[in-house]
């Protein structure tokens, strides 16, 4: 989808969102008239009134990612500060829209099965920080899968629960929160020792001949190695 | 742990536990000490227990590491090698999550960094007790230091210091009152994290100033707050790293020589004063400029207490025993009545001869801080400063001490050669005696 239909798809979002604030419901008449888009425009766009609403949490995402091209280095970034970076800025697009999350954040992501857009958009997101960047250890790649996406996505719309009660100053206990779990999301994926521990495995069995002491171990062993060595070039 | 300071009673706990286990650890070398008869490697050690402190202190930012850098610009109170880790208070604390910082400036300026300048640097230059400072380029191609104040600074102060005064008054002479000791720090730190104040002093003390070789940065309102200060970029080198590149007698004069003036500017009119004269606040253009930077601890003292403060002075430099007692007791340095031979005697002879030592460079027209035999003497005396453990003096000595122990030890440090004569002149104005400094 090209960035004018986004943008479009966004702006049409809101302003059902802020209709919707103001007299309870909205029509495609009354949208017509806040965004001057007549309703076929509308309805080539989204096949609902609903689904105009919904779109609201997964365009979170996509206004995010198109943010954060904007960052010089935001490659520079290690994965607990593009974690929280992710975070304290949907709070911060979300504030502006504060009283429609608490109406409709419970339903339309929350309790939602399977999975809301939302939670499928934020998992791609964490995917792609994970999957991009270079100081994650070889061994997380045993944890790095799909259902792991899935799980940090749903911790993380528990985090937004969380923000939406939190009545700490500033909210406080929110921010403290997210500093703590995004910083042990980073210790678990950067953590080397698992990678430190296949190498002192590896020299043992090859070079220092544990493998000959244990000869039907030591040559399978030898052979995922060697097959290692041959993949990773 | 991460950015965020956390409860009162972690922050509580950490503090406490450093002081318990570098206090056992001091304990343990004693008794190692006695029983083996021999001395260890003291360097080592008081190194070791500094980085312990400077470590758990560096966690907490804020109120303790401020006590931290106090700690280590009261050279001479603690071991060499313990002001030297504690100074890297001065400069090296952790940098706070570069997201963070986005969402702090999003909240206090209305709008991302990116989108409110041309450049902005996510990794911060300097990182110290209460705040972060990044480099960034407003639109028209300005040049600015953002400053960014760490979350909640302002609110841990109370429960940092009742903490430390709960340990403080462990040391203490029971039954001594420190409370207003406690509330003077409390104020300052609190104005201190005022931003807004701070961009306002920047402008007075540019105007101020403006007719010395000083370089004060201007600050910009339109991308300040209460918590974000944004200022012109001063290009230049700390005093560490001035000393490094091995400077000229004639450089190292040049530059004491405007740090002395800027020190004596300062006192005239009973304006503000920078009370924060640690070498992280100070820079040496390439232009030969003094740039001052850091007007977040600015003190205006008391008119009654900063006329007696001064005339500490002249009262030294004529050695009259009766003019140093009396003024020593309206400071609150010897208690009222005090006569020679009681208990305050011993207290009069170290305040009259620490006070000696700190007029001696206004005896001559030309002083050398780099004298070791007087860089000596100083960190003697500061080392010998707890003579008891009582609290003494007007609670305003805390700064006034600061600044002047500041000053000095910068000057130590750059072994300057001071000309002294406009300095006197200042202090004969304002202390309205004519007859000062002439024999």
């Amino acid at each position: 989808m090209n960035a004018d239909r986004i943008n479009e798809k966004i702006e049409l979002c809101e302003a059902a969102i802020d209709l919707t604030l103001a007299n309870q419901k909205f029509t495609i008449t009354q949208l017509s008239e806040a965004t001057g888009k007549s309703a076929s425009e509308i309805y080539a766009l989204f096949p609902n009134k609903k689904a105009i609403l919904r779109y609201y949490y997964p365009s979170l995402v996509i206004r995010y990612s198109a943010m954060i091209k904007e960052i010089e280095d935001f490659e520079t970034f290690t994965i607990s500060e593009k974690m929280s970076n992710f975070i304290y800025t949907i709070f911060d697009m979300m504030d502006e829209r504060r009283e429609f999350v608490e109406d409709t954040f419970d339903h339309l992501v929350f309790r939602k099965n399977p999975i809301s857009a939302f939670q499928k958009e934020v998992a791609q997101l964490f995917k792609h920080f994970l999957t991009s960047d270079g100081n994650v250890a070889v061994s997380a790649g045993f944890i790095m899968k799909d259902y792991f996406y899935e799980f940090l996505a749903k911790e993380y719309t528990h985090i937004v629960k969380f923000w939406l009660n939190d009545s700490s100053e500033g909210n406080e206990r929110t921010f403290a929160l997210t500093d703590k779990l995004t910083g042990f999301v980073q210790e678990l994926v950067y953590n080397k020792v698992v990678d430190k521990g296949f190498d002192l495995a590896k020299y043992l069995i090859i070079h220092a001949g544990l493998g000959k002491k244990i000869p039907l171990f030591g040559n399978c062993i030898t052979d995922f190695f060697k097959k290692e060595d041959s993949v990773n070039g | 742990m991460g950015d965020f300071p956390s409860s009162k009673l972690e922050r509580g706990t950490i503090i406490a536990k450093t002081s318990i286990k570098v206090g056992k650890n001091y304990a343990q070398r004693y008794l190692r000490n006695k029983i083996s008869g021999k001395k260890g490697d003291d360097g080592k050690f008081h190194s070791d227990n500094a980085k312990e402190v400077f470590k758990e202190f560096t966690k907490l930012r804020g109120t303790a590491l401020k006590l931290a850098q106090g700690m280590s610009m009261d050279q001479g109170f603690l071991p060499e090698e313990f002001a030297e880790v504690m100074s890297q208070a001065q400069y090296s604390v952790p940098p706070i999550n570069k997201a963070l910082v986005r969402s702090i400036i999003k909240k206090e300026l209305g709008s991302y960094p990116e989108q409110l300048f041309a450049k902005f640097d996510t990794e911060a230059f300097a990182a110290a007790s209460i705040g972060q400072v990044h480099r960034a380029e407003l639109k028209d191609g300005q040049k600015v230091a953002i400053k960014i104040q760490y979350p909640n600074v302002r609110e841990t102060i109370s429960s940092d210091l009742a903490v430390g005064k709960t340990i403080a008054k462990r040391f203490i002479k029971k039954g001594s009152d420190i409370d207003p000791y406690f509330d003077e720090i409390k104020n300052t730190l609190l104005l201190e994290t005022d931003y807004k104040f701070e961009g306002e002093q920047i402008g007075l003390f540019s105007e101020r100033f403006s007719n010395l070789d000083i370089e004060i940065p201007e600050w910009i309102e339109e991308f300040s707050s209460e918590k974000v200060l944004c200022m012109t970029f001063l290009e230049g080198r700390h005093l560490g790293e001035f000393v490094k590149e091995n400077p000229t007698q004639e450089d190292r004069n040049h530059f004491g020589q405007l740090l002395w003036e800027f020190f004596h500017e300062q006192i005239k009119g009973n304006d503000y004063i920078h009370a924060d004269t640690h070498p992280g606040n100070f820079l040496f253009t390439k232009d030969r400029k003094l740039g001052v930077i850091d007007f977040g601890c600015v003190k205006k003292f008391p008119k009654e207490f900063f006329a007696d403060y001064l005339q500490l002075l002249p009262t030294h430099i004529r050695e009259n025993d009766e003019e140093i007692r009396t003024l020593f007791e309206k400071l609150g340095v010897l208690k009222a009545d005090s006569k020679e031979g009681d208990v305050e005697q011993e207290f009069f002879e170290f305040a009259k001869n620490y006070g000696m030592l700190f007029s001696k460079p206004y005896k001559e027209d030309i002083f050398d801080f780099g004298d070791p035999e007087y860089n000596k003497m100083i960190r003697h005396f500061t080392k010998e400063a707890p003579l008891s453990n009582e609290p003494r003096g007007n609670k305003h000595f805390i700064y006034t001490t600061r600044v002047h122990l500041g000053l000095y030890n910068i000057l130590i440090q750059l072994k300057a050669q001071i000309d002294t004569s406009n300095s006197k002149v200042a202090l004969r104005e304002v202390l309205n005696d004519e007859s000062l400094f002439i024999n």
